[in-house]
């Protein structure tokens, strides 16, 4: 219970004067219009969302996007219950009913969880079928209950789904504040743009911040025309460009209505196609990184500042990259406390500066978290002194452990990867076809050069020119 | 999903076509042996690479054509008629 809402003006997505009901595991909640599920729980200081598969252990919210591992619940009932639902990607409406899945009888107490005590025997890829004295059908049933996560709905559904096929011109993947450049540049130089974006709002991380170029950049692309499709997430590419994106209908969530339009299936066949589709977090490897409790860093950066949720109070951070102090830094502006960084890379590696009152640790990892349902604590050994870890009360673990290019639409549609060492990262080499990557999924992560890089590719396929490549590092080491 | 230029109707997808094999395979004579005429009859390249094959626009048109195809990536060189040689 540690999560807390922040006062405005963080919470840029949030519509504070519309309060909203909603009911998770039986309990009655509150957040505000434009939270998502995992957000308003985190503002109710719900730590505790799920069990893993197997062995049952606790499982809380991870991250804040589509990457989401662990915040999964079963949503609504009867006939229109929907099983593994990220609870970072569904939005709350009135009367939402959600719960955990994948414990019984529930999520604070889970029979089940005693397989974690016997979790020596039962290793990753243990043979079920070794219960098999007297006969195996004896162990079955229960075994059989055990597997898998949610449960459907076993009634048909009542909703109305929808199909659509279109051809577009340029299609831009990918909502950001790159995509958006892109669009624009496309649009400026004489293409028809179809612009996907899988949340409910242009502009990513910049937008939620409140950027204001960026807020400009999205006006110019409503201004210039373009076609611009939110709560559309792309999820794949094939032959000869054909990408398959799923919408979520807004505004008629909410409604109970039978035969009602729920989701569209958009095959969008484009001539050109840019993704922009950013980068995922890297998670830190360290005993017990999968307590309710430890979250990505950017993840809680956004809940922050896009939902005004505080994940925490006392906040550790183990981090292998400089992202951890801009986080730290951004944490503290809004009056959370963030006691330590355990930072992985040698003293001389890091240029970046602790805020004041934490306490860096390099050369650092953390090397045990305290708590169970919940974290209560961590410890920070460094490789220098392995016998004595130091010991902080926190509630809070943050992995900072940089960025991995999203580079999946790049694969999917055939185009090669290189490795670059600096960055120790894999980019997209070149492009796949007439897909095209921008931005952080190419391997860009500075602002100004991903934009003009992002405007510059648009504009060529819009002028059907010569596309220029990522300003990235050409040789390989 | 691929999609393919019927010399008749333009561009279409797929489904509205069928692939009819291998295209322009020579036939042995009469007088062939019963090994070269099971040959013809049912043995056939699987090229990782270019393959020259007959569609059938059945959804469409109904018509037969040719094209080669990059079996790899999916691109398709040329579409060319029935009877025409193989660019």
């Amino acid at each position: 219970m540690s999560g807390r809402r922040l006062p405005a003006p963080s919470g840029t997505r949030l519509d504070r004067t519309r309060e909203i009901r909603f009911t998770f595991n039986n309990r009655a909640y509150s957040g505000f219009h434009g939270d998502t599920l995992a957000s308003a729980l985190l503002a109710n200081g719900v730590q505790l969302v799920g069990r893993s598969v197997k062995l049952h252990r606790p499982r809380g919210i991870y991250s804040c996007g589509v990457e989401e591992p662990t915040g999964l619940v079963d949503v609504g009932s009867g006939s229109r219950r929907t099983p593994n639902v990220r609870a970072s990607l569904l939005e709350i409406h009135p009367g939402l009913v959600a719960t955990s899945v994948n414990c019984w009888p529930s999520v604070g107490f889970d029979v089940a969880a005693i397989n974690n005590w016997f979790s020596a025997i039962l290793p990753a890829g243990f043979y079920y079928k070794t219960f098999k004295w007297p006969n195996w059908h004896v162990y079955e049933p229960s075994i059989r209950r055990l597997a898998g996560f949610g449960r459907a709905s076993t009634e048909p559904d009542p909703d109305r789904y929808e199909e659509i096929a279109i051809s577009a011109d340029v299609l831009v993947i990918g909502a950001g504040v790159t995509g958006v450049a892109a669009a624009v540049g496309a649009a400026r130089g004489g293409a028809e743009v179809l612009l996907l974006g899988g949340s409910s709002h242009l502009g990513g991380r910049l937008g939620y911040q409140g950027d204001a170029p960026t807020a400009a950049l999205i006006k110019e692309a409503q201004q210039l025309g373009i076609r611009i499709l939110t709560r559309t997430l792309a999820f794949g590419v094939y032959d000869h460009n054909l990408v398959c994106a799923r919408q979520v209908i807004d505004g008629v969530i909410s409604q109970d209505s039978p035969g009602m339009l729920r989701e569209r299936l958009w095959k969008i066949r484009a001539r050109a196609v840019i993704a922009a589709t950013g980068a995922f977090e890297r998670p830190m490897v360290f005993p017990d990184n999968d307590r309710p409790g430890v979250m990505l860093a950017g993840a809680v950066e956004k809940y922050a500042h896009a939902y005004g949720v505080a994940c925490g109070s006392r906040v550790v951070i183990a981090a292998n990259s400089d992202q951890a102090y801009q986080v730290a830094a951004t944490l503290r502006g809004l009056g959370v406390e963030v006691l330590a960084i355990a930072d992985r890379r040698p003293d001389t590696l890091i240029a970046a500066e602790a805020p004041q009152g934490t306490q860096r640790f390099s050369d650092a990892m953390v090397s045990g978290v305290s708590g169970h349902r919940a974290v209560r604590g961590c410890s920070i050994a460094t490789s220098q002194s392995e016998t004595k870890a130091t010991h902080f009360d926190c509630d809070l673990i943050l992995s900072a452990g940089g960025f991995a290019p999203a580079v999946h639409f790049h694969s999917q549609a055939g185009g090669k990867l290189r490795w670059l060492d600096q960055s120790a990262m894999f980019v997209p080499d070149g492009a796949a076809g007439e897909l095209y990557s921008v931005g952080a999924c190419a391997g860009v992560f500075e602002l100004d050069a991903a934009l003009s890089h992002a405007a510059a590719v648009g504009t060529a396929l819009g002028r059907r020119s010569a596309v220029p490549a990522a300003p990235i590092p050409v040789q390989t080491a | 999903m691929m999609q393919l230029n019927c010399p008749w109707c333009g561009v279409r997808d797929e489904p509205e076509f069928v692939c009819g094999g291998t295209a322009q395979i020579a036939r042995p004579g009469v007088a062939c042996g019963d090994q070269e005429w099971g040959e013809y009859l049912f043995f056939r390249e699987n090229p990782k690479g270019l393959h020259r094959e007959r569609w059938r626009h059945t959804y469409g048109c109904g018509q037969w054509f040719n094209l080669v195809r990059n079996t790899i990536t999916h691109e398709i060189i040329a579409v060319y008629g029935m009877q025409e040689r193989p660019p």
